[in-house]
């Protein structure tokens, strides 16, 4: 069941919040302890909002588009009373005074929260493999890496533990979990979705978003984390442009991946959508000035902590003494790159709607491998599979991860789609016109 | 000099070394994408949100 059709049967009173919210929480109980997609659970408060909701139901009506649908947060968006980690030691008992500004978003709109999603550590990092709460684990095969930043949020989706999941996006932490747990994962253009209450990385590429079974569920989603009415999807594939890069974005590419991208334009082009050769900006040097300026943003932020060694998982303290190598001239000249790149994107976007590109290269790897072998090279796999991901924060443009086939092994494969900037809208339109194809 | 002193002391000598490594070799890319920027390029530190707003 997706989070609309729940919320039309709540409305229809066909079932309750409560239903739907026990439901929710016995597939928490089924799966979490295998999969680890949950940092805190919150049961009784889940049961006792559901049971609230039913009464105002019945007594006032839906309170919003969302009214008894069980979702969960990520545990670095501040919950009041409930315990905000951030993955981190740092964290670890933490509680918030109040809540985000997205978590508000929900609970108008009448959503129930069932509980934290576990992530990457800080989420500064993209297998949620997470030192301190342990690794969150694939749903398709639990020796396989969920992705992250937002691993427990995708595995949460993808099982059924919630209708839908709040990320964050760094540099892929939406798009990679959905991507290699098969649902829908959309980062939003830089700034619409309010970062209020919560933990930032990288001052300059955070961005909030849905991860979701399907796309209209993503918009629906989406519009209550801007906090505006909700926008009906017209879907629409005829006459789309796609750009289709002929340089860098299928360079290193797994065989079978490529295979189901290309598969998916054909599909859309049978649909009537154009497929259009493009050659995309230097993106090697865009990645480069994408990783530079998180790296300093990232250390900038952590600086106070860095005496507590104890407290970090390797892989993150390591990247944050990277940080801290960083001059201050190349951090500037990084964010000078990023207008020079803001305008090739926009001189590009003149001649296409979106522009489709795989999610990552390569479906999930083994829990703990650090290297993928591809194309004859071996590569780092947090590299790797930022690849096609932190430009596209760089240059702040929305972007949506859909699931468009699997590899031999039944591993899920994701197809990017990337908007125009402030044309979130006609993504999401696109992009359920085109998925499922 | 002033680079290795910003690592942390408790960081074996060898893994300094592999730090430092891929920092100047991400630099080293970086700095040549940097070269052909025009002098005039301003900094983008802060894009507004742009909802509805045509791209620049």
């Amino acid at each position: 069941m997706t989070a609309i059709e729940a919320a039309e049967a709540i409305r229809a009173r066909r079932v309750s919040a409560v239903e739907l919210t026990r439901a929710a929480l016995e597939t928490i109980e089924r799966h979490n302890p295998a999969l680890n997609a949950f940092i805190t659970v919150t049961a009784d408060r889940a049961l006792g909002q559901a049971e609230a909701l039913d009464r105002e139901l019945a007594s006032a009506g839906p309170r919003g588009p969302l009214h008894g649908v069980p979702i969960a947060h990520k545990d670095l968006i501040y919950t009041a009373g409930v315990r905000t980690t951030s993955g981190s030691k740092l964290f670890a008992d933490f509680v918030p005074a109040c809540n985000a500004a997205v978590v508000d978003g929900f609970e108008r709109a009448g959503a129930v929260m069932v509980g934290k999603t576990n992530l990457h550590e800080l989420a500064y990092g993209i297998t949620s493999e997470n030192p301190h709460f342990g690794a969150v684990r694939n749903p398709h095969d639990p020796s396989r890496s969920a992705g992250g930043s937002s691993g427990g949020a995708g595995v949460a989706v993808a099982t059924g533990m919630a209708l839908l999941a709040t990320g964050t996006d760094t540099g892929g932490s939406i798009r990679i979990p959905a991507a290699w747990c098969g649902v829908v994962g959309f980062k939003p253009t830089y700034g619409v979705v309010s970062r209020a209450g919560v933990q930032p990385l990288g001052f300059t590429l955070d961005h909030i978003g849905p991860l979701a079974q399907t796309v209209a569920d993503a918009a629906l989603a989406f519009d209550v984390m801007c906090g505006r009415e909700r926008r009906e999807l017209t879907p629409a594939a005829r006459g789309v442009r796609i750009g289709i890069p002929v340089n860098f974005c299928f360079d290193v590419i797994d065989a079978q991946v490529k295979d189901a991208l290309l598969g998916f334009a054909r599909r859309c082009a049978e649909a009537g959508a154009e497929l259009i050769e493009v050659r995309v900006p230097d993106w090697d040097a865009l990645n480069a000035t994408a990783r530079l300026i998180l790296l300093a943003e990232a250390s900038a932020l952590y600086q106070p902590y860095l005496n507590r060694r104890g407290d970090f998982g390797e892989d993150v303290y390591r990247l944050l003494q990277q940080g801290r190598l960083i001059p201050a001239i190349d951090y500037l000249n990084a964010q000078r790159m990023r207008t020079v790149f803001r305008a090739e994107f926009a001189c590009l976007f003149g001649t296409i709607d979106v522009l489709l590109t795989p999610t990552t290269p390569a479906t999930a790897p083994p829990i703990g491998q650090r290297n993928i072998e591809l194309a004859g090279a071996t590569h780092d796999t947090r590299i790797l599979a930022t690849r096609l991901m932190r430009g596209v924060n760089a240059v702040g443009l929305p972007a949506i991860s859909l699931p468009c086939g699997r590899d031999r092994d039944g591993l899920p494969i994701g197809a990017q789609l990337i908007g125009r900037a402030g044309r979130d809208a006609r993504l999401l339109d696109v992009a359920a016109a085109l998925e499922q194809r | 000099m002033a680079q290795r002193m910003a690592i942390s002391d408790e960081i074996p000598a060898e893994e300094r070394a592999a730090i430092e490594a891929t920092v100047t070799s991400l630099l080293g890319s970086f700095r040549r994408a940097v070269a052909a920027m025009p002098l005039e390029t301003p900094p983008a530190i802060d894009f507004r949100p742009v909802d509805d707003e045509p791209a620049p």
